[in-house]
């Protein structure tokens, strides 16, 4: 094992990793949880090794090349990719802050302190934020602007092989996209947009994405309609069950209305709330009932789930299932989009494509926070704090606070609602990410699971722990407010991962639920204490 | 020897300038970019400024007024610009090097800035009041402003340099080129400030100099150690927008064009001009899925779903 | 795709050890498959559950909700876990011989 990996060792030829995460050496968490045993699936012990490892786990299926004339077209056609990233006609998207982030950087390493993942590692090299970018800034110094002696001593060089190439493609999904570091770069460098650019290049070049974000993801969604594979019949099945369920569970009738033309909101979901979460989805329909709000959801390819994956990869599936959203709404002739509890659907549809809809396809954007912060404020449910009476913290979705600045209404939701509301350190814009960022949540396999929890997750679970230190009894059920689909599903792995439900009784959940649970109307006891 | 040095001072300042805004005109043509802010965003309400918050944090955000206060971005700027604050907050260790370096370049620029405005005058109105009250504050002022900058910067390169070598953090992110870099900042302005200091009794002084250049007057006196601190000094002149120590020119980019590029599309016709023009560019990504054959616009390209059998 | 040998039978799974081709599915594959969980033996209270993830599979194309199959089976969701440790879709699912469920689930 090198713990201090160095540049020249991405092209190592050998199959040792560059970096193998040690549980027991690792940044120690406070109280140090008891992690319950976990069967190890025979399908890992099986997989063996095969390719050049990174870090002993992987997301991605890459190529084997068995001779040398099949590394030197991969590697070829990885080049290809890189002039295209670097072109107009090919990237205009990102071309400006791509530039920017190639060609200022000063090595000063002070994004580096801001990085979860490179903390929670235990500072290993090759999750430094500047590791990534300035292997492949070398690249682009040599083989985009031209290369020459006098650029390789002022720029250094790198020596590019498949097994670099390789390894970078997996290295772009070691990093959440939370863009933490970029807000302490003294010159707005941004690694999280270089991790995010070489995802394209790989997607968009030479088809190479993770399978869960794209095969069965975007590719899925564009087809059947949900990248959970949902289709239309399924999802109205489904929430059909939900409105039952919370007509029996709040004495409320619930009903959701389907594809209602002119109604002032089209709500959409993830669509994995509905399968995995369905008392978030349940909780909106009591709430908006509840208000008089005139809504609807729509049953279209695409119209009832918000995901789009492609903002984490591939601009092209981005734009496609953003124009799939914004032509549903305008079919329907609906007021709105609201965007559900999902913070990569808010990124994508409120502001990254905001400037692919023109025409009549500018139907207007909001998020499901301040619809339900302006509920909540008026005074149209009544409400019963007291039956919140327990301790709260809130997740902050990174794609809703730093990356689009969304951060009181659901504080002040909270502060209604829950009385023992508290922060964790630090939030808001300063947050971190919950380590599921990017689609890590989703994905598995390899031991990414175990990656995920033990290392990219670890400086949450230990705000989680912080923010909940005066009550940590199990005799005290407490709840992490996640409003975000990703971040739950992650959380939800961290907290099991952890033995933390065992332990101290923490679960979580969405915000919609937390509100259902004050509605002096609704029977009491929504909010179950069982973990899921 | 004399018009050596002018030259030099003037191909270097000419380079500089050229250069500077050469770059800023290279990314100011840059098409229009999706948009990727990162708050908090300054220009935003003071309200929401407090806390990092958007527009999206009000309810039908596009039926309220939007405001764009520069002053508060002037809030932000201002410091930032002049005591690197983001550096001092998120790495102090290494603002404690920077900022003396980079002060002492802004005194530097300062008291060069200084010397021509006083040789102009003095070229114009004649250098008799140079003798006078407010003669004697002007050049006091800009000779402590000039060898503070020196003195400043050349220590605080030498503080950057060490910094470098001892921590193994950086050393493994070091190129030659970072090391030359510095080097030639202390070699340039170190040579400067001691053949400033060491000039024999009787030859010119700075603002000698200054009007010299102004009047191009051949006549005057450059000390050898001085001359050849002045023509170092303007190579690095030319030299700095050549290189990523172009950054001031970067960062107003970095923090305008896109962490504080909030700016919906709304009905602006300049972005509608841009999509246009970028839709209609020819992708040529090679993926299967991308269904981009060089022939398909990126408007046929996001209209395109990969997943239907008929294909395109 | 990795092979696994289970009870001496060669399985085609995923990395997450879920069945490549979900249609060999059978009562001994599934038997085999619930030993990558921990599980020695299938009780009726497992089989209860597999059989309905089962059916709805085939019906639908994907895994119930947890919530249905829960009501639809008379479970608590705690007892799902007690059954399959790792939770109705990464250990319910596996065992009734499903795809690993897609999305943000």
């Amino acid at each position: 094992m090198t713990r201090r990996a160095r540049m020249p060792d991405m092209a190592r030829r050998d199959r040792e990793p560059l970096f193998r995460v040690d549980p027991a050496a690792l940044p120690p968490l406070s109280p140090e949880p008891q992690a319950p045993p976990r069967p190890v699936s025979p399908a890992r012990v099986a997989s063996g090794a095969e390719g050049y490892d990174l870090d002993g786990t992987r997301v991605l299926a890459l190529p084997n090349p068995t001779s040398p004339e099949e590394e030197d077209a991969l590697v070829r056609a990885f080049l290809s990719g890189l002039e295209k990233l670097f072109s107009r006609e090919n990237n205009w998207t990102f071309l400006q802050p791509l530039l920017l982030s190639m060609e200022h950087c000063a090595h000063c390493q002070t994004c580096s302190e801001a990085c979860h993942v490179f903390e929670s590692s235990g500072r290993a090299e090759i999750y430094r934020p500047t590791y990534r970018s300035e292997v492949f800034r070398r690249l682009y110094f040599e083989y985009v602007k031209g290369g020459g002696l006098i650029s390789a001593w002022q720029h250094g060089t790198v020596e590019l092989n498949w097994p670099l190439v390789a390894r970078l493609a997996e290295l772009a999904y070691r990093c959440n996209l939370c863009r933490r570091c970029a807000q302490t770069c003294p010159i707005g460098v941004d690694n999280g947009l270089i991790a995010h650019e070489i995802r394209k290049l790989f997607s968009q070049e030479l088809g190479i994405a993770p399978k869960e974000l794209h095969a069965a993801g975007s590719m899925l969604q564009l087809k059947s309609g949900s990248s959970t594979g949902m289709i239309p019949a399924a999802v109205k099945d489904n929430v059909q069950f939900i409105d039952e369920e919370m007509t029996e569970k709040t004495g409320l009738a619930a009903e959701t209305p389907w594809d209602v033309e002119g109604a002032d909101i089209l709500l959409i979901h993830n669509a994995g709330e509905v399968l995995a979460w369905p008392e978030n989805p349940g909780a909106f329909g009591v709430i908006l009932n509840a208000a008089g709000v005139s809504w609807t959801m729509s049953s279209d390819i695409a119209g009832y789930d918000s995901v789009n994956y492609g903002l984490w990869y591939d601009d092209a599936q981005l734009a496609r299932v953003a124009l799939l959203h914004a032509e549903i709404a305008r079919k329907l002739n609906v007021k709105k989009i609201v965007i559900g509890e999902c913070g990569h659907a808010h990124k994508s549809l409120l502001v990254v494509a905001d400037r692919l809809l023109t025409g009549d396809l500018r139907v207007p954007r909001e998020s499901a926070l301040t619809v339900l912060r302006d509920i909540v404020v008026s005074g149209r449910l009544r409400l019963d704090p007291g039956r919140n009476d327990f301790p709260v913290t809130l997740h902050d979705p990174c794609n809703m606070v730093r990356l689009m600045g969304v951060v009181e209404p659901q504080r002040e939701i909270l502060r209604r609602v829950c009385p023992q509301f508290r922060e964790m350190h630090p939030h808001g814009v300063d947050n971190y990410c919950c380590g599921g960022g990017s689609g890590f949540a989703i994905m598995s396999g390899h031991g990414f699971e175990d990656w995920r929890s033990d290392v990219a997750g670890r400086k949450k679970l230990q705000q989680i722990l912080d923010a909940f230190s005066d009550c940590l009894s199990t005799s005290i059920p407490k709840y992490v407010c996640a409003p975000c689909s990703n971040c739950k599903g992650q959380i939800r792995d961290l907290l099991a991962h952890h033995g933390a439900w065992k332990q101290h009784r923490i679960l979580y959940g969405g915000l919609a639920e937390l509100i259902v649970n004050a509605m002096a109307d609704v029977r009491p006891g929504f909010i179950e204490w069982e973990w899921r | 020897m004399t018009v050596l040095v002018y030259t030099a001072i003037a191909l270097g300042s000419l380079v500089f300038v050229i250069a500077s805004a050469a770059r800023a005109v290279l990314y100011a043509r840059s098409p229009m970019h999706l948009r990727w802010e990162l708050y908090p965003v300054p220009h935003e309400h003071p309200d929401r400024v407090s806390h990092g918050g958007s527009y999206f944090e009000q309810s039908e955000w596009w039926k309220q007024p939007r405001e764009r206060r520069f002053r508060g971005e002037l809030a932000v700027m201002v410091p930032e610009v002049l005591f690197l604050k983001a550096l001092r907050e998120h790495n102090p260790k290494l603002w404690r090097r920077s900022f003396p370096f980079h002060g002492g370049l802004y005194l530097l620029a300062g008291a060069g800035a200084g010397l021509l405005v006083l040789a102009a005058v003095s070229r114009l109105a004649g250098t008799a009041w140079l003798d006078g009250a407010a003669g004697h504050v002007a050049r006091w002022t800009v000779a402590g402003v000039g060898a503070a900058g020196l003195a400043l910067a050349v220590s605080g390169a030498l503080a950057l340099l060490h910094r470098r070598m001892q921590d193994p953090a950086l050393r493994a992110f070091t190129t030659a080129g970072d090391i030359f870099n510095l080097l030639f900042f202390v070699m340039a302005l170190g040579t400067l400030g001691a053949g400033y200091a060491a000039r024999p009794p009787g030859s010119a002084d700075a603002l000698g100099i200054a009007i010299g250049i102004l009047s191009w007057d051949a006549s005057v006196q450059v000390p050898r150690v001085l001359a050849a601190g002045l023509v170092a000094t303007a190579a690095l002149a030319a030299y700095i927008p050549l290189t990523h120590m172009s950054h001031f020119i970067g960062k107003y980019f970095t923090y305008h064009a896109i962490r504080w590029d909030d700016a919906p599309f709304g009905d602006s016709r300049k972005m509608s001009v841009a999509l246009a023009a970028s839709l209609a560019q020819r992708p040529t990504w090679a993926a299967e899925h991308m269904k981009a054959d060089g022939h398909s616009t990126w408007a046929d390209v996001v209209t395109t779903n990969p997943t239907d059998e008929a294909g395109r | 795709m990795p092979t696994v040998e289970l009870n001496g039978k060669p399985y085609e799974v995923d990395e997450n050890g879920f069945l490549a081709q979900p249609l060999i599915w059978n009562d001994n594959v599934a038997a085999d498959l619930a030993t990558t969980e921990g599980i020695t033996a299938m009780t009726d209270e497992h089989w209860v559950l597999v059989r309905y993830i089962r059916d709805y599979y085939l019906k639908f194309g994907i895994a119930p909700m947890v919530r249905k199959l829960c009501k639809e089976t008379g479970n608590t969701l705690t007892h799902v876990y007690e059954l399959f440790p790792s939770g109705p879709a990464n250990g319910a699912c596996k065992v009734a011989g499903l795809p690993k469920p897609t999305g943000c689930v």
